[in-house]
């Protein structure tokens, strides 16, 4: 009788240790994890690097346990065993389906759209409505407009399209590379990242005027901006040098700059990530010492939470609330020997008490 | 030269499999049909040619195939899904699952039954359904839309499934709001005839919608998001949601034979039975010459004599597609020597037309002018000259000619086999009745020629 009880007990402690594992049917590291709007699916990209091919799942998840991924393929690949498919950088649409870059044998990006368990993605746009290479999906809070940039124009434009008027409108026509545009909350303006002379600057475009101008600019690179709570701007920094990566913030066009966060892992592909009402942010660290743990911290700064993950290499983090607890993904290495970055969910509202 | 002979062997065992199966495909058309029609749809998904896709399949499940193979019904749902036939991709994918329930497919229809639901839209013959709506995001839920919409154009009606939490507006008099398959097997119900969209199309007011079978809209009628339209917070507008109510009109232009019957008109009431020395009606005409008569329809013979006919006229075809009406003008010549009649014809006729047919019916008036030889056998007539010899001057050999108006009604069905668009041409049988008041006109025949061509939805 004890004998049993210890062989369940034992199996209840593993389901339990192992319940914050993302699974999913693929050799390769995990990476960018984002999850929808409402945290109950996360999408994450599998990368294997042996062909160019990089894979995207979807789980869904509930409280701070994820089913198994669902692999999602570009049509004609899975049906017909075609290889090559490159699908990255995921966002959500309000209504649950995410929107990411795919690309087909090598061919242009193009947006895809996505409905978690819905078959194959649909490509959102025809090229004969927007050629070229279309990248960095970002979609209004109202779930009526998105913004990409296009490769049709300029070195990367901005470009969107309001699905009320099934129109598309031009957002930047520089001579410079744009990338990772964002919304704010009202849709009335558009943070976005410009290439110019090798580092990229910050700029906000005031949508109904169409006049934009320099948020944060400054040594090296100030990109991947997002707004938080109050419209203060997040963004990551390496104006201290090449590799020493900050996350800081700015209130408005121009303010002081102040550091969130030092000395932080940055993620392959995503902004800094924060919990629903843009109060917290959270990271990871590049120190090899602290590479185990993951912090959340008020993006006022007033405070900081720890997380002892018990992995190595820890990055790529995502918040999400989900039934009204916030959920925390992120990638780690078992061990230093550990062959792939994997993934896992944590719920950490009891430390964002 | 090993490898030579492999290949030739492996040669030989290719032919002689396909040796063997090419009889039995021969043998049975339908086998290679289905076969070839299996080979066409996997090519032409391969090139992402859905719409050929979606023939093959619709070809597949026509032909005695037997039971469809689980990729028979996947690829139809693939076909269906980029056409926007969610209902159609629903069916097949739930047939595929009865095959196999491969994870893909349960999924799939997992997805459908978490976004779309069932509506079905009605029309009346007047007044086809419009359905407006802000487009969703996605490029699938709005391909579901553009079909329901076309579907609605061009039949005037749509059943089949929509995706939820989206505004749809029908005929700016009410909204619908699908059923989920989770919600339930009812569809979302919405004919205009029970809201009033009939008297709407001459200029009525237009009634509120009922609320929905089994899944009331949140606010009897208003949108779901509470009472406010995507038009910015007006009120729906009782429109008129009248088209119009031609769809397409052309002419008619027929050409055939026809066979014309007039019996014998019967003897006046005053006359006597007649006998075998005398059967005629004594004294029953008291005027003109008994060598000839006007063509007076009491009192000529039978007629009987086929010839030519040819009706030209227009035809307007309503909305909705299936009713149509047409004026024309006919001649029917009738030829039986010595005698001979045409007649001249005007007709007022609806016509149904479903599919390829067309089935008319309707009141004509026309003039007949015939002449001829043999009036009735009971025609007698006294003159000045004293009472008919009927030995000099027997009815047989009395000439007669002239002209008689007549009314009668007119009925054809015709099928049309060749499309010559904006024109259809048909091969139709028609007969008619007429009187003049005195005697019946009975007119038969068949006709080649051309009407307006309806355009038709191959959805």
């Amino acid at each position: 009788m004890n004998r049993v009880f210890g062989v369940l007990f034992g199996v209840a402690l593993a389901s339990q240790a192992l319940a914050g594992d993302v699974r999913y049917a693929a050799e390769g590291h995990a990476y960018n994890p984002i999850f929808s709007k409402d945290g109950k699916w996360l999408a994450y990209e599998v990368n294997s690097y042996d062909g160019g091919s990089i894979d995207m799942f979807v789980s869904s998840v509930a409280g701070a346990i994820a089913k198994d991924g669902i692999k999602v393929s570009l049509a004609g690949g899975s049906q017909f065993g075609a290889t090559g498919q490159i699908l990255i950088n995921p966002t959500w649409h309000p209504a649950g389906q995410a929107i990411f870059e795919g690309s087909n044998q090598g061919g242009d990006y193009r947006l895809y759209i996505y409905q978690p368990g819905g078959g194959s993605p649909t490509e959102l746009f025809t090229s004969a409505k927007a050629s070229g290479n279309l990248t960095f999906p970002i979609v209004t809070a109202d779930g009526n407009t998105i913004a990409f940039v296009s490769s049709a124009t300029g070195a990367g434009d901005i470009r969107s399209w309001d699905r009320t008027k099934d129109a598309f409108g031009q957002l930047t026509t520089s001579e410079h590379s744009e990338s990772f545009p964002t919304y704010s909350a009202d849709n009335k303006t558009l943070l976005f990242n410009r290439n110019s002379g090798g580092t990229e600057d910050v700029f906000l475009l005031d949508l109904a005027t169409k006049t934009e101008k320099a948020f944060v600019t400054g040594g090296g690179d100030q990109t991947r901006s997002t707004f938080a709570a109050g419209g203060t701007v997040l963004y990551f920094s390496n104006e201290r040098g090449q590799d020493a990566w900050d996350i800081m913030a700015v209130d408005a066009a121009g303010a002081n700059k102040r550091t969130v966060a030092k000395d932080v892992r940055l993620p392959l592909r995503s902004r800094p990530t924060l919990t629903a009402d843009g109060q917290w942010v959270s990271w990871t660290s590049n120190k090899a010492e602290l590479s185990g743990k993951v912090y959340l911290g008020k993006v006022d700064g007033t405070k900081t939470v720890e997380i002892d993950s018990g992995f190595n290499a820890c990055g790529e983090p995502a918040l999400a609330v989900n039934g009204g607890r916030t959920i925390l993904a992120f990638t780690y290495l078992q061990n230093n020997g550990a062959d792939w970055r994997k993934l896992t969910v944590l719920d950490v509202t009891d430390k964002l008490q | 030269m090993r490898g030579l002979n492999r290949l030739i062997l492996a040669s030989g065992l290719a032919v002689g499999a396909m040796s063997y199966a090419a009889p039995a495909l021969a043998q049975d058309p339908d086998a290679a049909a289905c076969f070839s029609a299996r080979e066409e749809m996997k090519k032409l998904a391969t090139k992402n040619a859905w719409a050929g896709v979606e023939r093959k399949y619709d070809e597949l499940t026509k032909l005695s195939c037997g039971t469809l193979k689980f990729d028979d019904h996947f690829l139809g749902a693939q076909a269906a899904k980029y056409q926007g036939k969610t209902y159609e991709m629903y069916e097949r994918l739930t047939r595929a699952k009865g095959i196999d329930a491969k994870p893909d497919v349960v999924s799939e229809l997992e997805a459908i039954d978490a976004r779309y639901g069932r509506v079905e839209i009605k029309g009346t013959f007047k007044v086809l359904p419009t359905v407006e709506v802000v487009m969703p995001f996605s490029p699938d839920e709005r391909k579901s839309i553009e079909w329901a919409q076309k579907v609605l154009v061009e039949t005037g009606s749509f059943k089949g499934m929509l995706p939820i939490d989206i505004e749809y507006k029908v005929n700016g008099a009410g909204y619908i709001v699908p059923i989920t398959p989770h919600a339930g097997p009812d569809w979302q119900a919405f004919d205009l005839h029970s809201v009033g969209l009939w008297k709407a199309a001459a200029g009525g007011k237009v009634a509120a919608p009922p609320p929905p079978d089994g899944n009331p809209p949140p606010d009897g009628g208003k949108p779901p998001d509470g009472g406010k339209p995507p038009d910015g917070g007006k009120p729906p507008k009782a429109t008129s949601g009248a088209q119009g109510n031609i769809d397409s009109a052309g002419p008619v232009a027929m050409i055939g034979f026809n066979y014309l019957s007039s019996g014998e008109p019967k003897a006046p009431d005053n006359c006597p039975a007649p006998t075998a020395d005398v059967p005629w009606c004594p004294d029953s005409y008291t005027d003109d010459t008994p060598a000839s008569a006007d063509y007076m329809p009491t009192q000529i013979g039978a007629l009987g004599g086929a010839g030519l006919s040819a009706e030209v006229g227009a035809e307007v075809v309503f909305t909705g597609k299936k009713f149509a009406a047409s004026g024309t003008v006919a001649y029917s010549g009738a030829f039986a020597p010595p005698d001979s009649a045409h007649l001249f014809r005007g007709w007022l006729a609806g016509s149904f037309r479903p599919g390829n047919a067309r089935i008319t019916f309707g009141p004509t008036y026309g003039v007949v002018v015939a002449q001829g030889q043999g009036v009735a056998s009971w025609y007698d007539r006294t003159t000045d000259l004293g009472n008919q010899d009927h030995t000099a001057y027997p009815n047989d050999l009395l000439r007669f000619g002239g002209t008689a108006t007549m009314a009668g009604f007119q009925f054809t069905a015709g099928y049309g086999l060749l499309d010559l668009e904006p024109l259809m041409g048909l091969v139709e049988l028609g007969g008619s009745w007429a009187t003049d008041g005195d005697r019946s006109y009975i007119n038969a025949g068949v006709r080649f020629g051309v009407v307006p061509h309806i355009k038709r939805f191959k959805g």
